[in-house]
């Protein structure tokens, strides 16, 4: 029926268009018509007139009449459609395990992403009050050095400022007093974290009590307001703690207020609270003249005012300090609580806000996520095709009984439909199993239940299985349409296989670019740890003291140092590996008084020889020299650059506080050390000498190899010599690794993104190799019987296979370069970015690729030829 | 079914399916439509029309015989139904009250 009958193109299209109890009659009456139409006016005008008709019956009176669910829905034939699943899936074990396990990891990361990053931006998010809580932070900016956002401020400034402005609706201090001893009926606990707050702390940060009112707990001045851990520690469960007293470093307290845990996404964590006025009112630290930050300041605002009141705190803090001209030049701002976690990653003296993470990881993630969602759906493509490869046979089975397009979609929706809700409900479950796993490398506290507290995660989550489940149905039925029913069933799959190479392509691209920055990270975690950071890390005990210990502290020095396992003691009021406080400073040069914040330690005599420092320049501290007590500063290389002296050693200089005509002198220059993680460039330290302060800490240098006799001996001494304060210490070289946490957790994560994306691209090539080896049976076939060896044959499919492999990385290159190096760029000391993470890229992925063909490329290379060249 | 009015194309394919009773099929109707009226109709929308019908319940259906000049397929015949000829007796009272009252239209058969 070709040109002497209708056109086929408008029967095609009619029976497009009507539903099917319709279609007979109506064809019916054209055809009557048609072949009328033919006697009067000859085939050609009646195929021209037919044609129009057919395209006036496009009509919504026609195709409105379909009844849409009885063709998208096939509800009849799915008992069939299941068995012949199940069958595909027991005739191709190997296949449909690979496919579901693809599916699953596939899943599995994005899921695990999600979560991890609601979870970040779920920080804080218990207070009712988040959105309108905000910190103040001060920049400042000395000249010639990059500006510095440092987390603290004045003691004094929450309560001037709310004197002044009437927006504050609320503002709290917070300071961290640190360890303190907490002794009831001859127990005694130390704890890290004990924080003295103004009485309003509660309202604004709306931790739960267990017991005692959260608006009066605060308000007398003996008050502390425990945990549930020093609760746990005192008391028996049931007992009211309320008004009994403890004793914090000796002084007597009441306990007005029992807090239930707080939860682990709070960037506030701490052991005890204590009413910041009575310690303010004895303290000089808090009156106006006082030139440092130390505490953090928190304030409750509408949050539409939050963009014009930093100018109004900046100018009430030059006014109150008269520092307008002064140096540093500093403003105050404010940081919303939303943003504490994520963007604080520049923020200095940041102690008080912990683990805080990179905001900017989070991104990485989050587009990590969608790669790996991408990948694994091209690859549910690709597998699945390859699959209905072996179906054949039952596709064109189906089409000769009767299959119409839609029941042949909807059949391939039922079954990938099936095969993703397994895999998605699989991942779950092993999301759920190893989530405690996780929760330890990310050092987090995830719960299983937080995704589905937030919808747009899980819409997201749902609409990309559907998208991917409907992509493949539609694809393989498309495809199935070309099967061609021929004679006796044999296979003719016309195809080109560009899309599946070009996908493959793609998937290897990312995955290499996962790698790449992989290594990269594991390149920067090794410099990290062998840099010579300019002191000695390893082997440090720190050991905490309170004033107990330093009355005592030249009786324990010299006791501890009469043991051969101890090499070194010495004290320091700051630890190092952390920022360094700042307080004024004062440099008299020939042009004048200079005055600036660099980051100052107030340190025993000795603590350049313990610590292994070198001085490039004049002396270290002398017991000999009298002065060198308060008057004696020896500063680091960075500070003499940015001073601009030429001759150090003699300069007067001191602090901020002394008179400009008494001041003491620079006795030496040490060599600039790492003080802080890498990412920090090195400030400008003075070092001091001021024993009437006291000390915070101890730091013991041990014999390498005696360290556990070292510690055993150290805590006998003090055990004999110190009673109030137990023996509490921890390691420089692990405070150290905390520094690089978020680095870390990024490594680990990164490592198994990259093996999940080589995972599936590798499923995705077997697919792949599948498919386009069994179009090339024949030709191999005929390849060997001319004379090709085996070897050549698989020599030639590798090569084929393997310039894809290729194309991969030469796109994978540069976006991973710039990446790498971007981020490489956010340490201020970093290694450089060679050939070696590509070169081992590189090589991994063509041994993988290998591997991943080997299996289908020896068995067609190494065939009988006869097999394929059977059929002709 | 009460007091619906038909479109002119409706009562006009509905009359036709009166007169040619066992014909009445989507391309005789429109076959018929030109000869007797000297009208062009549009099959498909004869067929839309017919359908239309059959939703209002004024005629129905039923599979016909196939010839060999429609290559084999049935055709639906349809037949007008109780309500159907209720409207075609209402339609045409009502324009006769009106044609009646137009003294140029007074013929004597009136």
């Amino acid at each position: 029926m070709s040109k002497s009958g209708v056109p086929l193109f408008a029967l095609r299209l009619l029976e497009w268009v009507c539903p099917e109890e319709m279609f007979e009659e109506i064809e019916g009456d054209l055809l009557q018509h048609f072949n009328r139409d033919v006697e009067m006016y000859g085939v050609a005008k009646a195929r021209r007139i037919y044609s129009f008709k057919v395209l006036s019956f496009i009509h919504p009176s026609i195709f409105m009449r379909h009844k849409l669910s009885k063709s998208l829905f096939q509800t009849a034939l799915i008992p069939s459609y299941l068995k012949t699943s199940i069958r595909s899936i027991k005739t191709n074990p190997v296949f449909s395990l690979v496919n579901i396990m693809g599916l699953t990891i596939g899943l599995m990361a994005s899921v695990m992403i999600a979560l991890f990053v609601v979870n970040e931006y779920n920080f804080d998010s218990q207070l009712s009050k988040k959105a309108e809580i905000f910190r103040i932070y001060t920049r400042a900016r000395y000249t010639g050095s990059p500006e510095q956002d440092v987390a603290l401020t004045s003691g004094w400034l929450g309560p001037e400022i709310a004197k002044n402005f009437g927006q504050i609706r609320n503002y709290t201090r917070y300071w961290n007093l640190r360890t303190k001893v907490f002794l009831k009926e001859e127990k005694r606990v130390a704890k890290r974290n004990v924080i003295a707050v103004d009485s309003s702390f509660l309202k604004l940060f709306d931790f739960k009590m267990a017991q005692g009112s959260a608006s009066t707990c605060l308000n007398k001045p003996s008050s502390v307001v425990i945990s549930k851990e020093i609760y746990d520690a005192f008391f028996k469960p049931g007992d009211l703690a309320i008004n009994e007293s403890i004793k914090i470093d000796d002084t007597e307290y009441i306990i007005t207020g029992v807090l239930e845990s707080i939860p682990a996404n709070s960037h506030l964590q701490f052991d005890a609270l204590v009413p910041i006025s009575p310690l303010a009112a004895n303290d000089r630290m808090f009156q106006l003249s006082w030139d440092g930050g130390f505490l953090n300041t928190y304030i409750q605002i509408d949050p539409s005012s939050a963009r014009t009141l930093p100018t109004h705190l900046t100018n009430l803090f030059h006014k109150l300090t008269g520092h307008k001209d002064g140096e540093p030049n500093s403003e105050l701002l404010l940081q919303s609580l939303n943003d504490v976690h994520l963007s604080s990653s520049q923020m200095d003296h940041d102690s008080n806000n912990i683990k805080k993470f990179n905001g900017q990881y989070i991104t990485v993630l989050q587009f990590t996520a969608i790669f790996i969602l991408i990948i694994t759906g091209i690859n549910f493509l690709n597998l699945s095709t390859a699959a209905s490869l072996y179906r054949t046979k039952e596709i064109a089975i189906r089409k000769t009984v009767g299959a119409k397009l839609s029941q042949t979609i909807f059949q391939h929706v039922f079954e990938s439909s099936l095969t993703m809700v397994t895999s998605f409900v699989i991942a779950l479950a092993l999301i759920f199993i190893l989530l405690p796993y996780v929760n330890k490398i990310v050092d987090r506290d995830i719960q299983f239940g937080l995704i589905f507290r937030h919808p747009n995660y899980i819409t997201f989550f749902v609409l990309s299985i559907l998208l991917i489940i409907s992509a493949s149905g539609l694809y393989q039925a498309f495809l199935k349409k070309r099967v061609k029913v021929i004679g006796n069933f044999a296979l003719q799959l016309r195809g080109n296989f560009s899309r599946g190479k070009n996908l493959i392509i793609l998937q290897f691209s990312l995955a290499a670019i996962l790698m790449v920055c992989t290594v990269v990270l594991y390149q920067q975690s090794r410099f990290i740890s062998e840099t010579d950071p300019g002191f000695t890390k390893d082997q440090i005990m720190l050991v905490d003291m309170n004033k107990e210990v330093n009355e005592k502290y030249t009786v324990l020095k010299n006791e501890l140092l009469r043991s051969s396992n101890i090499i070194g003691v010495t004290a320091s009021d700051q630890r190092l590996g952390n920022d360094l406080g700042g307080w004024g400073f004062k440099v008299k040069t020939d042009t004048g008084v200079y005055q600036f914040i660099p980051s100052n330690i107030n340190v025993d005599l000795d603590y350049l020889d313990v610590y292994g420092m070198k001085l490039k320049d004049g002396r270290s501290f002398s017991s000999a020299v009298k002065t060198d007590a308060g008057r004696a500063f020896i500063v680091n290389e960075t500070m003499i650059k940015e001073l601009r002296l030429k001759q150090p050693v003699g300069v007067r200089a001191g602090h901020a506080w002394y008179d400009s005509d008494s001041l003491g002198s620079i006795i030496g220059v040490v060599q600039d050390f790492n003080y802080n993680s890498l990412h920090q460039k090195i400030n400008p330290v003075a070092l001091v000498h001021h024993p009437e302060w006291g000390f915070s800490e101890i730091s013991i240098k041990l014999k390498a190899g005696r360290v556990n006799e070292g510690i055993a001996e150290a805590k006998k001494i003090w055990d004999a010599t110190i009673s109030s304060y137990p023996f509490q210490y921890s390691f420089l070289d692990d405070h150290f690794d905390t520094l690089y946490n978020s680095e870390k957790q990024m490594r680990s994560v990164f490592l198994i993104m990259a093996c999940v994306a080589i995972c599936i691209s590798s499923m995705g090539l077997f697919g792949l190799v599948i498919m386009t080896t069994r179009g090339r049976v024949k030709e191999i076939g005929i390849r060997k019987t001319l004379g090709a060896t085996s070897f050549q044959i698989a020599g030639m499919l590798s090569r084929y296979f393997l310039q894809f492999i290729f194309l991969s990385l030469v796109i994978a290159c540069p976006i991973s370069y710039y990446f790498a190096n971007e981020w490489l760029q956010t340490f201020a000391y970093h290694t450089s970015l060679d050939v070696k993470p590509f070169l081992v890229t590189t090589f991994i992925m063509i041994v993988i690729a290998l591997l991943t063909i080997c299996y289908h490329t020896i068995r067609i290379a190494f065939g009988n030829p006869v097999q394929s060249l059977r059929n002709e | 079914m009460a007091k619906e009015y038909l479109g002119e194309f409706e009562e006009l394919v509905l009359t036709m399916v009166a007169v040619l009773r066992e014909e009445a099929y989507g391309a005789m109707i429109a076959e018929e439509i030109q000869k007797k009226q000297n009208r062009e109709a549009n099959l498909s929308g004869i067929h839309v029309t017919l359908y239309r019908l059959e939703d209002k319940g004024l005629i129905k259906s039923t599979y016909g015989g196939a010839t060999n000049e429609r290559g084999g397929r049935r055709k639906r015949i349809y037949s007008v139904t109780n309500a159907g000829f209720a409207i075609l007796r209402m339609m045409k009272e009502s324009r006769m009250e009106l044609w009646k009252l137009i003294p140029q239209l007074k013929t004597s058969a009136l």
